[in-house]
């Protein structure tokens, strides 16, 4: 019965934390190319989750369809908000960024209340969501599709920064974006690669989520929050940081509710995104800084 | 490096900027004027917006059957985003220079708070559609209009432990003040009577219970009351009981009971009782006059509890000024005199000492079964 509980724990830690290892991959990609970050990406993973609604539930486009679409959506917003608000402010102080970035998110947020109202939508579950039983834990199938889908969306960004062309390029211009100039890099172009690819991450996120958690309702801060601590944890100058960070992330929340307690959650996480900035900044997986 | 940590700390700064700091609003203008705060965006939305559309039609109604001697009244509403001290300097701002005769507001216990101390100091009646008596007690002009969290704990106390039959009772409560307060009075009424009983609690935005079920689940408890505040946290909170195939049963309190929680939650729910202030298929008076009141609108979907708390709050209002216009004292002592006054939620008797007006015998007990609401347990 033990053994049951902790498999039920570890499948919960892993289903949150793969959400929060895509976003922590998300905030990493923005931060290593722009270095900036971006808090406006809980609200663009709830409006993920939102636009999916719709295709699904009003429109009844099939799900595959969707979840292309989505992602789409996402990296047409990501070349937006990095032609539109990063590139013009690259040379100002880097909190001009960091705000702006906040604006939108709230912008977003706002134009999301409007378009889809301020409650939480029901989003039917992917394929069903009576529970498969595996060892005496109770797996809710849309587990797997949290995971399989996120660890698909990892697994293909990591080929694509590390085997392709245009990933060496972006971590050309991530370590000296200046050298990657005089090399010919389109800076510019890396920096819409950068934000497309980590907005499309997110809104991947925000559907495959939202059969667990409800489309939309009060959830952008929390979310950008979690993904922040979640790469910060794990060291948001690496891929493979900022994937463990969510990871870790997901586990701590989901061991310490079940185990210990479920009180003062938020207040342990930002008390551990403080003592890891404060004795770690570089993050637990990462071993060099910024 | 000295920068990545500069940056981080102003990241920071700003997030928690963010979650503190809100913006101002702007209102309107007209004669006999009730003021209206509610949360009607952010986290506790859910809240505000039906207790708006239930002072709104309230407020139609009343001026449909020919207002104040033939004077209208208009509700001037302020969103507070949930914040207390956005509420309290919303208050001082609908009172000074909007020249509001009375309030209502706002939707949340901590909010509400804040406001009452200004309402007193301003010398201008409120009332509150929170459950906590903590919100009037030592003010002069503050009233609360929800079923209390004291006699919710005793009548859910009485419930589980003689009509229920628990032994060993769970209570899983969000961690808002509400939340927390209904916990703490239940647990205190049940350990009084020698019950066994123990808590779990989860934050308002919580997306997984699963770990806390399980932690639940091992103690066997014949029954969970679940004490939140939080709509899409305790939704979450039933489909994962269920898919965890957990069969304790569930009670919930009042402000979990709406169509709206029950939709959310879709199957999870089937089954659940809920605490209530509604008869449903066995409607009493003032709640046929709400349900009649709402025949053909759209607004506030099918009969909510905070619905109904804005319906029955702003009626209150209305019926003290019928008599005192827009002499605030005169407002003051007409609620204090209200007598018998037959609200959706309940019979109200206010008095100089009880600046609540229910008793224990307004509550009900309903069940949710196959999309509707059934009535199952009343005094």
């Amino acid at each position: 019965m033990i053994e049951a509980k902790l498999l039920q724990i570890t499948v919960a830690g892993l289903t949150t934390g793969a959400i929060y290892a895509l976003m922590a991959l998300g905030f990493h990609l923005v931060f290593v190319t722009a270095r900036t970050l971006d808090f406006a990406y809980g609200a663009v993973v709830v409006m993920g989750g939102l636009v999916a609604y719709s295709l699904v539930v009003e429109w009844s486009l099939p799900l595959p369809l969707v979840l292309i679409l989505v992602t789409l959506f996402g990296g047409a917003v990501g070349l937006g908000v990095s032609t539109a608000i990063i590139w013009p402010l690259r040379d100002r102080h880097p909190a001009a960024q960091v705000i702006s970035l906040l604006a939108a998110g709230l912008v977003v947020e706002n134009v999301a209340a409007v378009i889809w109202g301020k409650d939480s939508l029901p989003f039917p579950p992917f394929t069903s969501d009576t529970p498969i039983f595996i060892l005496g834990a109770a797996v809710n199938p849309q587990s797997f599709w949290v995971i399989g889908l996120s660890l698909s969306a990892l697994i293909a960004s990591n080929l694509i920064l590390y085997k392709t062309r245009l990933g060496r390029v972006l971590r050309a211009t991530a370590n000296d974006p200046f050298a990657a100039r005089l090399m010919g890099i389109n800076v510019k172009n890396m920096y819409g690669v950068a934000f497309a690819t980590s907005l499309g991450l997110g809104t991947l996120g925000g559907t495959i989520i939202s059969p667990i958690t409800f489309a939309g309702g009060y959830f952008a801060l929390p979310l950008t929050v979690k993904g922040f601590t979640a790469s910060i944890l794990g060291g948001i100058g690496t891929p493979f940081g900022a994937v463990m960070g969510g990871f870790l992330l997901g586990f701590i929340e989901a061991y310490m509710a079940g185990l210990i307690t479920t009180s003062y959650m938020g207040a342990i996480s930002m008390a551990i995104l403080l003592v890891i900035l404060l004795l770690r900044p570089e993050g637990l997986f990462s071993s060099k800084g910024g | 490096m000295k920068s990545l940590r500069r940056l981080m700390f102003l990241a920071i700064y700003s997030l928690l900027s963010l979650m503190i700091l809100n913006s101002a609003g702007f209102g309107a203008e007209a004669p006999l004027r009730i003021g209206l705060v509610l949360s009607t965006t952010g986290q506790w939305s859910s809240l505000g917006g039906p207790a708006k559309d239930g002072a709104f039609l309230a407020a139609e109604k009343f001026n449909a059957a020919g207002g104040i001697k033939g004077q209208k009244v208009e509700l001037v509403f302020e969103d507070d985003e949930g914040d207390p001290a956005k509420a309290a300097s919303l208050l001082r701002k609908l009172t000074t220079q909007d020249n509001v005769c009375t309030v209502f507001g706002t939707s949340t216990t901590a909010a509400s708070r804040a406001m009452a101390e200004v309402a007193d100091n301003l010398k201008i009646t409120m009332v509150a559609p929170v459950p906590t008596r903590a919100v009037v007690e030592g003010r002069r002009y503050v009233f609360h209009s929800a079923y209390p969290i004291d006699l919710a704990a005793e009548f859910l106390g009485q419930y589980m432990t003689e009509k229920l039959n628990w032994k060993r009772v769970a209570i899983l409560n969000d961690t808002s003040e509400y939340g927390t307060t209904f916990a703490e009075h239940v647990e205190k009424w049940l350990k009084g009577r020698g019950i066994e009983t123990f808590s779990e609690k989860f934050a308002p935005n919580a997306r997984d219970l699963t770990p806390t079920w399980l932690k639940i689940a091992e103690r066997k408890p014949d029954g969970l009351l679940l004490a939140a505040a939080a709509m899409d946290a305790s939704a979450i909170a039933m489909k994962n009981r269920r898919q965890l195939g957990l069969k304790i049963p569930v009670l919930a309190g009042g402000a979990l009971s709406s169509m709206r929680f029950a939709q959310l939650a879709g199957d999870a729910a089937e089954g659940t009782l809920f605490q209530s202030g509604f008869g449903y298929d066995r409607p009493r008076e003032g709640e046929k006059k709400m349900l009649s009141a709402m025949a053909g609108k759209t607004a506030g979907g099918p009969p909510s509890t905070l619905f109904a708390l804005g319906w029955d709050s702003t009626n209150l209002l209305l019926q003290a000024m019928q008599g005192a216009g827009c002499n605030r004292d005169g407002i003051l002592k007409g609620l204090e005199n209200i007598k018998g006054f037959q609200g959706a939620s309940g019979i109200f008797n206010f008095s100089p000492t009880d600046h609540n007006g229910h008793s224990a015998k307004n509550s009900t007990i309903v069940k949710f079964e196959k999309d509707k609401f059934f009535h199952i347990f009343s005094y």
